[in-house]
């Protein structure tokens, strides 16, 4: 099915938790059968599936986890080469960041959405896209400066 | 250009979807400002750690694929108004199973999910053992090179069920195209007729010997053929 590996990225980090965001895919890929009358041909299908995909997400209240799973696939404690290790270190600091700035940087930097396009997924606007992605990567950053690091995280 | 407009189209250029000259653009602009440099250093890391992630989805298809083959799943408005231009529009690249024929939309199922997209499944590869397994439930053992059509090999086969009816599933593949061939003990002989399920070809025969169902994405005349062959060395 087209767009299911973008949608569970996003639920991923949106979730922090593998199998809750399997739920909450194949929620949104339901819910987008079921609503396929309400979608206006023409229009985005990729952000009107995300936007679901949101919709769904808030309308469980978050579930936030306390303490997040690591979905890299990555063992911490495995030696691993330089370049994993990178990967590994800022796929943590994304998901150290606050749902909001998880949203706008999965969205945009990583499945490629505008600005424009995130507001009309995220139904804000896009001034605030703008601030909000602007913000997660500073905060983001941040995380990965060394002083950080050094600190063992905020 | 300036730092709003890197802003936004940062991915973009990292996934090289900018045309020339706006690449050309963005990259003059980053080479006089280290603050937007920084951030499209930033982001190709961000970009490089989540998409190396591995992401399976087989799991999440087939559960959904499963809901909406539940028919109080979907609502008789939804498939009205929606199936076709959902299709269209690459919404759900999946293929309906028609469910009809029970027998006939599981084995598509099958052949969809176990062949094609190929879930894990444990499959038995040695003739000797595959006769050995028919044997002990009653099913005519298969010589699966006989019943192999032109131009494929033989993959692999399991016992399994359809419809409640236990059977013997085997693959044959030719590289690029995969033939499903379902076998059960039958009693009486069936001249081969063919359905279409999905973007799949099914035909179904029997003869005193054993009843057989072919499923194979190519067309129903194929499908046909096949079967005609599987019956002539059942």
């Amino acid at each position: 099915m087209p767009h299911t590996r973008s949608l569970l990225r996003v639920a991923r980090r949106l979730t922090l938790d593998a199998s809750h965001a399997e739920d909450l895919v194949q929620e949104t890929m339901l819910l987008a059968w079921r609503g396929f009358h309400q979608f206006q041909r023409g229009t985005n299908v990729r952000a009107w599936l995300f936007r679901i995909l949101f919709n769904s997400f808030y309308g469980q209240g978050r579930k936030s986890r306390s303490a997040p799973a690591l979905v890299s696939g990555i063992d911490a404690g495995a030696a691993v080469d330089a370049g994993t290790a990178d990967r590994l270190e800022v796929a943590q600091a994304l998901d150290s960041l606050a749902p909001e700035h998880r949203a706008v940087l999965v969205l945009g930097v990583v499945e490629g959405f505008t600005c424009r396009e995130m507001a009309e997924v995220l139904n804000i606007p896009i001034g605030t896209v703008m601030s909000r992605l602007s913000r997660a990567r500073e905060a983001l950053r941040a995380r990965l400066a060394p002083a950080y690091s050094a600190k063992g995280g905020a | 250009m300036n730092c709003s407009d890197v802003s936004d189209l940062s991915s973009s250029y990292l996934a090289g979807t900018l045309d020339a000259q706006r690449s050309a653009e963005f990259t003059a602009h980053l080479d006089s400002c280290a603050s937007c440099a920084g951030v499209v250093n930033l982001d190709w890391r961000l970009r490089d750690a989540v998409l190396a992630e591995h992401v399976p989805t087989a799991g999440i298809e087939a559960r959904v694929r499963r809901h909406l083959h539940t028919p109080r799943s979907v609502p008789r408005w939804a498939a009205a108004a929606g199936l076709a231009a959902a299709l269209a529009m690459g919404v759900f690249g999946y293929r309906m199973v028609n469910a009809a024929n029970p027998v006939y939309a599981a084995a598509t199922e099958d052949h969809l999910r176990e062949v094609v997209e190929r879930e894990h499944r444990s499959w038995t590869v040695d003739p000797a053992a595959i006769a050995a397994l028919a044997q002990r439930e009653g099913i005519a053992p298969p010589r699966v090179d006989l019943l192999a059509p032109p131009g494929y090999r033989f993959e692999h086969a399991k016992l399994c069920r359809l419809n409640g009816s236990l059977v013997m599933h085997l693959v044959y593949s030719n590289g690029a195209q995969q033939v499903s061939i379902f076998l059960r003990p039958s009693a009486r002989t069936l001249a081969v007729h063919t359905a279409s399920r999905d973007g799949d070809a099914i035909a179904e025969c029997a003869t005193p010997r054993a009843w057989a169902l072919v499923v194979t994405g190519q067309s129903r005349a194929e499908a046909a053929r096949i079967a005609r062959q599987v019956a002539s060395a059942l």
